[in-house]
C-alpha cells in the first residue's frame, strides 16, 4: 500500500516537472521563467483563440483556421544588454500533426532544414518548425540564424507530441523530389473543388536542366466510391476543358486517365483505393516512368 | 480577386483568362511565396492587370524594406495600389508621417495609388478617410449582411473621391444546399458590384471553379427578376446572420458580448467543421450562454432584427 502511494507520489512530481504539451495551457510550452542569463520576457505571453486570430495575424488568420488553428500564444523575448536583440515567437497548436505539417510546408519555398521538431526551415532573420501539433515560427530582430535555432530548440524540447509525420509524405519518391516542395491542402488541391484534401511535391524531369518540372499528387478521399465520383468528375471535365489522351494500354494502373489540361499541362491519374493519384506538368513520358511506378507501389 | 489562400498558378491564369485584372496580396500572405506567385503568373502581362499589395506601419527603413521586397516578389518596379495592412483607428487613418512615408512612395515610382485596408471600426476609419486627402482606396469587408451606418460610410467616402474595394464579399462559407436553392456566392457578389459606390470587389478565391463562379455573375443584366431574387435572399438571411454593426455592444447588463459569440457561432458554422464548432464551446463560453439563458431581463436590442437570446440558446442547445 505504502509502495503504491509513493508510486503515486512520485509519478504525479514528475508529471509536474516534466514538460507536457497535453491538455495543458499552450504557455506551457513557452520558456517563461529561468530563462537564460541576458534575456528577460519583454512581452505576452498573448494568447489567441479563431475569434481573436486576426487581430494578431489579419487576414492570414483564414489560412491557419483552414488549417484547423485551435489556439496560439505570442511572446517577445529581449536582451537585457542590448536591448534592440530580440525574438519574436508565434506557437500554435493546429490540432493534429497533419495540419501543422500542411501549415509548414505553405511557407517554406524551399529546404533550409535546421534539425528542430519533425522539420524545420530558417533564414537569417526568421524560422519556423512543427512538432506533433504544433506550429512555431520565430523571428529575430537582428540576423542571426544559430540564436533562432536555439530558441527554437528550447521549444521544441518542451513538446512530447510525438506524433509521427504524415504517412503519405513518405509515399513520394524520393529521387527527383526538390527538397521542402512538399505540401499539403485541406482542399481544393491543385485548385480543383472535386480533389478535395491532398498532397503534392514537385519533381524535376532531368537532374540540371530548369523548366523540366512536373508535380506529383495524392488525393485523399473517404472511402474508395468518392475516389471514384472524384476520378469520374476529373475526367469530365477534361474532356470539357482540354484533351483526353489515349493510349492502347494502362501504363501504370487500371483505369488511368491521361490528358492535357489547358493550365497545367500534361496529367495523368488514377485511383488506387481511396486515392488518386497523379502527375501533372511534366513533358517526358520517360520522367514520368522513373518515379510513378515507384509512387503507385508506396502508396498503401 | 483576393490571392491570400490561393496556392495554385492555374487559378490566376484562369482568372486573367476570364478577364479579372485586379489581383489582391500582401507582403506577410505565406511570408511573401503568395506574392511571388503572382509576380510569376503575371510576369509580361504585367502593364494588363493591377496587382494590389500591402505594408506595415513601422520605421520607415523597415517599411522601404518590405516595399523593396514586395516589388521584386512581384517581379515589377512598380505597385498599382499600395495599402497600409489593417489600420484600426482613426488616427492611424490622418497620421501625417503615413501619409508622407505613402507620398514618396508615389514620388519613387514605386506605387500608383495607396490606400488601406481595414477590418474593424470600418464605419469610424471610412468617415475619417473622407476628411482627408491622404488615400486614394480603401480596402473594406463589406457584403450583404452589412448595417445602413456602413453602406452610408462607404458612400460618403466615395463621394470624397476615394476608390472603394470590397473583400469578404461572401460573408462566410455559405454552402448552397442551406440556402434554400439560391447560389449564395454569385447572388452576394452582384449585390456588392450593383452598389454604385463601389469600384471593384476581391472575393478570396481557391480553386478554378471558385473563380468561375464569381466571374459569372460579370456582364450580367441586372433585371426586375434578380432584384426579387436578391431581396428574398436578403429576407431569408435577415435575422440570422449577425452583421458585425455594434449595435449590441454594451447594452448586456450582465456584461455577456451577444455580437461575438454569435459572429464566431456563425463564422464556425460557415466553415462546417465538426472539430472547430466542438472547441468554441468553451467553459467561458458555456458560461456565457448559462448566464444568458437564465436571464429574465433581456436589455439588448439586435439592430438587424435578430433575436439574439433566441439565438443564443439555440446555440447552447448544440453544445
Amino acid at each position: 500500500m505504502i509502495l503504491r502511494i509513493l508510486i503515486f507520489v512520485l509519478a504525479l512530481f514528475f508529471l509536474m516537472r516534466s514538460e507536457v504539451s497535453f491538455g495543458g495551457s499552450l504557455e506551457t510550452l513557452l520558456p517563461l521563467k529561468g530563462l537564460s542569463e541576458g534575456w528577460r520576457l519583454m512581452e505576452g505571453p498573448r494568447t489567441y483563440n479563431k475569434k481573436t486570430l486576426f487581430e494578431h495575424i489579419n487576414g492570414q488568420a483564414e489560412l491557419f483556421i483552414q488549417y484547423g488553428f485551435q489556439s496560439s500564444v505570442f511572446v517577445i523575448y529581449q536582451h537585457r544588454k542590448k536591448n534592440q536583440t530580440q525574438i519574436e515567437m508565434d506557437l500554435y497548436d493546429m490540432g493534429n500533426v497533419l495540419n501543422a505539417f500542411g501549415i509548414f510546408s505553405r511557407f517554406r519555398s524551399e529546404d533550409r532544414p535546421g534539425g528542430i521538431g519533425l522539420d524545420s526551415y530558417f533564414e537569417e532573420n526568421s524560422g519556423f518548425f512543427y512538432k506533433g501539433r504544433y506550429f512555431v515560427m520565430l523571428y529575430a530582430t537582428e540576423s542571426n540564424p544559430e540564436l533562432l535555432k536555439e530558441w527554437a530548440l528550447k521549444v521544441s524540447n518542451r513538446i512530447s507530441d510525438n506524433s509521427p509525420p504524415p504517412k503519405e509524405i513518405s509515399f513520394f519518391p524520393q529521387r527527383g523530389l526538390k527538397p521542402g516542395s512538399l505540401q499539403y491542402f485541406p482542399k481544393g488541391l491543385l485548385g480543383r473543388e472535386f480533389l478535395k484534401e491532398g498532397f503534392q511535391g514537385l519533381y524535376s524531369g532531368e537532374e540540371g536542366i530548369e523548366g523540366k518540372e512536373f508535380h506529383l499528387f495524392l488525393s485523399v478521399f473517404k472511402n474508395s466510391k468518392e475516389a471514384g465520383e472524384a476520378l469520374k468528375s476529373f475526367k469530365a471535365d477534361l474532356v470539357k476543358r482540354g484533351k483526353i489522351l489515349s493510349f492502347p494500354h494502362a501504363r501504370f494502373g487500371k483505369g488511368e486517365v491521361s490528358g492535357i489540361d489547358p493550365y497545367q499541362g500534361r496529367i495523368l491519374i488514377l485511383q488506387k483505393g481511396f486515392y488518386l493519384l497523379g502527375a501533372v506538368g511534366f513533358e517526358k513520358e520517360e520522367d514520368l516512368e522513373k518515379v510513378f511506378s515507384e509512387f503507385v507501389k508506396k502508396a498503401k | 480577386m483576393g490571392v491570400m489562400n490561393c496556392s495554385n498558378p492555374a487559378v490566376l491564369h484562369r482568372a486573367y483568362d476570364l478577364g479579372v485584372n485586379l489581383y489582391d496580396t500582401a507582403d506577410c500572405y505565406m511570408r511573401g511565396r503568395n506574392e511571388e506567385m503572382v509576380g510569376e503568373v503575371f510576369q509580361g502581362k504585367r502593364n494588363r492587370v493591377f496587382i494590389q499589395t500591402k505594408v506595415h506601419p513601422g520605421e520607415e527603413k523597415k517599411m522601404r524594406a518590405s516595399v523593396e521586397r514586395s516589388l521584386r516578389r512581384l517581379r515589377t518596379d512598380y505597385i498599382d495600389i499600395l495599402l497600409w495592412h489593417n489600420l484600426h483607428s482613426p488616427e492611424e487613418v490622418s497620421n501625417p508621417s503615413l501619409y508622407e512615408f505613402m507620398t514618396m512612395m508615389k514620388k519613387e515610382g514605386k506605387t500608383r495609388f495607396t490606400g488601406f485596408s481595414t477590418h474593424s471600426h470600418m464605419v469610424t476609419l471610412l468617415r475619417e478617410a473622407s476628411k482627408t486627402n491622404y488615400h486614394d482606396v480603401v480596402l473594406v469587408a463589406y457584403n450583404f449582411t452589412h448595417s445602413k451606418d456602413l453602406k452610408e460610410a462607404v458612400a460618403q467616402a466615395a463621394r470624397a473621391g476615394i476608390g472603394i474595394i470590397a473583400m469578404k464579399t461572401q460573408a462566410g462559407g455559405y454552402k448552397k444546399e442551406r440556402m434554400g436553392g439560391l447560389t449564395p456566392h454569385q447572388a452576394a457578389l452582384k449585390y456588392i458590384l450593383m452598389d454604385s459606390h463601389v469600384s471593384a470587389a476581391v472575393p478570396g478565391v481557391t480553386t478554378i471553379e471558385q473563380i468561375e463562379e464569381c466571374v459569372g455573375v460579370m456582364g450580367t443584366p441586372l433585371t426586375a427578376e434578380d432584384l426579387s431574387f436578391l431581396k428574398r435572399y436578403q429576407a431569408f438571411l435577415k435575422g440570422r446572420i449577425c452583421t458585425f454593426c455594434g449595435g449590441c455592444l454594451g447594452e448586456c447588463s450582465s456584461g455577456i458580448h451577444p455580437q461575438d459569440l454569435i459572429r464566431i457561432w456563425a463564422y464556425l458554422d460557415g466553415y462546417e467543421e465538426v472539430a472547430l464548432k466542438k472547441d468554441f464551446f468553451s467553459e467561458e463560453v458555456m458560461k456565457a450562454l448559462q448566464v444568458c439563458k437564465e436571464c429574465l431581463a433581456c436589455s439588448v436590442h439586435c439592430r438587424q432584427g435578430m433575436d439574439l437570446k433566441a439565438k443564443l440558446i439555440q446555440i447552447e442547445r448544440l453544445a
